[in-house]
Order: structure tokens, then sequence, then C-alpha cells
């Protein structure tokens, strides 16, 4: 096709379910990973770069946060708030499993921002939880006897005040 | 394959991803944190950890102890206070096993501990988030059996003093100055080897003759000092110890500075920062170094308001501070040029005095301890 420039070039990515998605050139640059990938390649990228650690469910929410970011710090001024806004809501939308499946992904395809983002929407939500809280979050074993566990509460008592109850 | 995807999900974060995440969190969490798992007990526990933590500021907590008697202190978390309508100011107990018999200072702040001083009879350094404390007594005997052979009035003032930390040697530092007829006797006390260290050879002649008791403050491996001429009317700029090479250098102010009346000097977001007063127009000037020691990156701003005294800087945009003769706090935030007042819950100030009060980050560091047992025994009666 005549005419594309190079920042409007398609990269096209394939996750774990077969599911195809067309990506610019200047977004898949923001997925570190996938740009190694292109950056290592001898010659022009035209098949389907594979994905199997990722989902379609992640990689489409980890691609409409990065259109929308774009597309805010490329407009006017007032792209602060409404970025805010944006932010605000998709960290709202995902139950706690998305929040980790989609921390997972943005972790494997190197998302520098939405991972700063995410990582930061996690220790918002746990900072003021209880103990059992997040292990079941994190799906975490307790591994400590409960004798052990209780001596561990009272040497760090002065941590066990104010707790949000569950 | 809906079974397969919920193995995957649960599968546990890699360490690198749960540590950045912790990072995040403020340090007052981190102790509850601890009891997740053996893994991330490790993890927070790990002094490399705190030290990430104090330095990346990703969840900096700036909490003020201001002494309410000769046992108890106010506790006030700074950034909290003023977000959350639902506040409690705390009272701690101070960490001395009986009140001490006179009365006594609260000497500064480093890396999350503070410093309380009684002269002449002893030094504690606190942790007030964890309850960790290390007491230290001395006597004057101590500091003239050392002045041996040199005529020494010891007439039991500070003339300054400061508190900090030298990372070379993983030890945190008093140095104090005493007023002394003839001249400053500079000494230097080791809280990891309980011991005092002269240092006369660094004295810079004269040193400035401050006229009250100067608090230092540390920042970037230094202590740093605040001079002024109270009948001058005149400052000879910021005195600064370095304590890895343990010498004096001087930080020029910003010439546009009017010194009418003393300025106060502080530490915001990192930077060191002087205000003073404008009673004119009714402001409060505030000067900020934003570069450490480049004299053209001093930036001023103005508060709609007098004796506005800063206590910390918030989320990068809000400093926090006090007014002083309303006695009420105050947040002025820098991006908006909005200036709102608050009064504290169950705190209510009878008067401000710095001696009362200072601010530190919380954090969960560990005390330095000594590892020469062999000598400890020693030390310990020679103070």
């Amino acid at each position: 096709m005549s005419g594309i420039s190079d920042t409007e070039r398609m990269i096209t990515l394939k996750t774990v379910e077969g599911t195809l998605f067309d990506v610019k050139s200047s977004i898949a640059k923001d997925l570190k990973t996938v740009q190694a990938f292109i950056d290592d390649s001898d010659d022009d990228v035209t098949s389907p770069i594979p994905l199997p650690n990722v989902f379609t469910r992640e990689l489409s929410r980890i691609l409409d946060y990065l259109n929308n970011h774009h597309r805010f710090r490329s407009g006017i001024e007032k792209a602060d708030e409404e970025m805010a806004r944006y932010d605000a809501e998709f960290a709202k939308s995902m139950s706690h499993e998305e929040l980790k499946a989609l921390i997972l992904a943005a972790n494997y395809l190197n998302v520098k921002d939405l991972l700063e983002f995410l990582n930061q929407t996690v220790a918002d939500v746990i900072q003021n939880k209880s103990v059992e809280f997040v292990r079941n979050f994190f799906g975490i074993e307790n591994d400590y006897t409960p004798e052990e566990e209780e001596k561990l509460r009272n040497e760090n008592e002065w941590a066990f005040n104010g707790v949000e109850q569950d | 394959m809906e079974e397969k995807k919920q193995k995957s999900i649960n599968d546990i974060l890699p360490l690198d991803l749960i540590q950045r995440i912790l990072l995040r969190i403020p340090v007052k969490h981190l102790g509850r944190l601890k009891c997740v798992s053996k893994l991330w007990h490790s993890l927070i526990s790990d002094p490399d950890f705190a030290e990430s933590h104090l330095h990346l500021s990703l969840a900096s907590t700036h909490a003020c102890i201001y002494k309410k008697n000769s046992t108890e202190a106010y506790l006030i978390h700074l950034e909290e206070a003023f977000n959350d309508k639902n506040y409690k100011v705390r009272e701690l107990s101070f960490p001395f096993k009986k009140p001490p018999p006179s009365e006594f200072r609260l000497m500064g702040s480093c890396r999350g501990f503070v410093l309380l001083h009684q002269e002449p009879h002893f030094f504690v350094v606190w942790n007030p988030l964890t309850g960790f404390s290390k007491r230290v007594s001395y006597s004057w005997l101590d500091i003239v059996h050392r002045t041996k052979g040199r005529y020494f009035r010891f007439s039991g003032n500070a003339m300054l003093y400061g508190f900090g930390y030298d990372a070379t040697l993983d030890d945190y530092l008093l140095v104090i100055a005493w007023k002394d007829s003839n001249c400053p006797l500079l000494d230097c006390f080791s809280l990891k080897t309980n011991s005092w260290i002269n240092l006369d050879a660094a004295v810079p002649k004269p040193l400035s003759l401050m006229e009250w008791r100067s608090r230092g403050l540390f920042l970037n491996g230094s202590i740093h000092w605040f001079s002024y001429y109270l009948e001058k009317h005149h400052s000879d700029g910021l005195l600064v110890f370095d304590l890895k090479e343990r010498s004096f250098s001087k930080i020029s102010l910003p010439e546009q500075l009017e010194m009418r009346d003393a300025a106060t000097f502080f530490i915001l977001g990192g930077c060191l920062a002087l205000c003073s007063q404008d009673y004119v127009g009714c402001k409060t000037h505030i000067w900020v170094m934003k570069e450490y020691k480049v004299h053209s990156s001093w930036t001023l701003y103005v508060i709609p308001c007098l004796e506005f005294e800063p206590l910390c800087l918030s989320n990068d945009r809000d400093v926090v501070a006090v007014i002083y003769r309303s006695l009420k706090f105050a947040k002025y935030n820098l991006r908006e040029e909005l200036l709102q007042r608050f009064r504290c819950p169950l705190f209510r100030l009878q008067t401000f005095n710095w001696t009362w009060c200072t601010v530190y980050t919380e954090s969960l560091l560990p005390f330095p301890s000594n590892s020469k047992h062999k000598d400890k025994k020693k030390k310990k009666n020679a103070i």
C-alpha cells in the first residue's frame, strides 16, 4: 500500500486462544517484549507474532489502555483530568482476579507505564487489609504455624492498629 | 480450558513484582504484611528493601512527633491528617523507663529515627513506628576529660547540634558544638560504637555565632545549619558538615532573601528550604533550593498568609504546614496556588516550638549494631 508512513505500519499479534490483533507499530513500541522481537528479526515481521502467555481478554485490555493513553497524550491540555478519570474507571472495572491476570500479562509484555499503574492499584487495594485478605488475593499459602504467627503478630503489634475489616 | 486458565491466574506473582508492589505500600502497613508468609517476611525484613523504600519514596509517609509532656507525645501522620476526615491523632509514650529529670528536646530526625536529647544526661534514638529505642547516657565529665590539657570551661550549652547518617560506615552520628568562652569544642558521637570522636580539626574559623541553639538538618549525607546573627540581621548562609569527609563548607543564600527577622530553615520534598516573613504584604516567602548546592536553583514561592511554617511536602505538590499565630494546620497546593486551613482534632496546640516537635519520614530501617563485642563492655564503662 503506497503512502503509508513508518508509524502506521501494522503488527499482528496472536494470543493463546489464537485470536489475532492488528496493532499500530507506534502502539507496539510500548509492548517492549514485542518490540524487542521485532528489533531482533532480520526481516520485516509479516506473520503474526505469537504471545504464548497472553490471553485475549488481557491483550484486549492492554491495547485499550495504550490506545487511550496515546490519544490523551497527543491531544489538548485538558487531557490530564480525562486520563485520571479513565484510569480510575479502568481500575474499577476489573475484579481482583482480572487485575492479577492483567499484571502478569503487562509484566510479560513489559508495558512499563501500565505495570506501574497496576502495581499502584494493587498496593492501594491491599494496604489497609488484613493478612488473610492479602493471602487470598495473591493465592498464597500460609506457611507459619499458629504459634509462629502469634509471635509475629505480637512483635509487630504496632502495625495491627486501624486495619479495615474484610 | 477454564480450569487451566484459573490455574495460571493463581500462579503466584513473581518475586520482583511483589516487591515492586510492596515498595508502593506505606511502611506502617508493611509490619502487618510480614505475617502473610515466610517469603514476604524475608522480603520486607531485608535492609536493602527498607533502603529502597526510603529512597524511592513511592509511598513515603511523613509523621510529626509533638511533645505533649515529659512522658507522652502526639503522633500526627501529615498526609492522612488532611485527606481523611476521620483521622485521629495518636498519643504515644516516649521510650523512657521513668520520666526524665528535666526538660528534654527533640533534636531532629534521620531515616525514620527521632533523636531525643536531655543535656547533659542522655540521648535516645527512637523509631516511633516500630517502638525501637536505644539510650546512651553520658555526663559532663566525659566531655571535659577529653579536652585534657586544653582550658575549657564547660557551660553546658550546645551551640549547634545535628543528627545524621554516614552511609560509608553505616553509622548514625550526633554532631554537637559546645560553646566555650575561648573557642568551640566540636564533638561527634557515634551511635553504633557508643563513642565520642573529637573533630576540632574540622572547625572552620571562626565558627558562626548562632544566637540560639541551632538544630541541624540531615540531607544527602551532610548536616546543615542555618547561620544567623540576630543583632546584625544578617546570615552567612548555610553551614554544611559532610559526615563522610568530616569537613565543613557553606551554601550561600539567594540574594533577594530579605532578612528582617529570623528565617526558618527546613527540608521540603528532599530539598533545602528557607522561609521568611513579609509583614508588609502579609505573606510568607519560601525559598527552595531545587538542585542541591546549585545556587541558581533557589526558587521562590509566595504563600498568601503569614507565619506559615512548612512541615513537609505531600504528593509532590501540597505543602503541609502549621500557622504560628492561629496555631492551625494548613495545606498549600503549589500548582493551583490554593491555601486551605484545618484544625487538627484532639490536638490543640498551645504554642509551637521546634524543640518540642520533629517531622520525620517513617521507615523500617534496622539500627546498626556494633559488631565489636570485645570493646563494647570497655566503652560502656567509659560512658
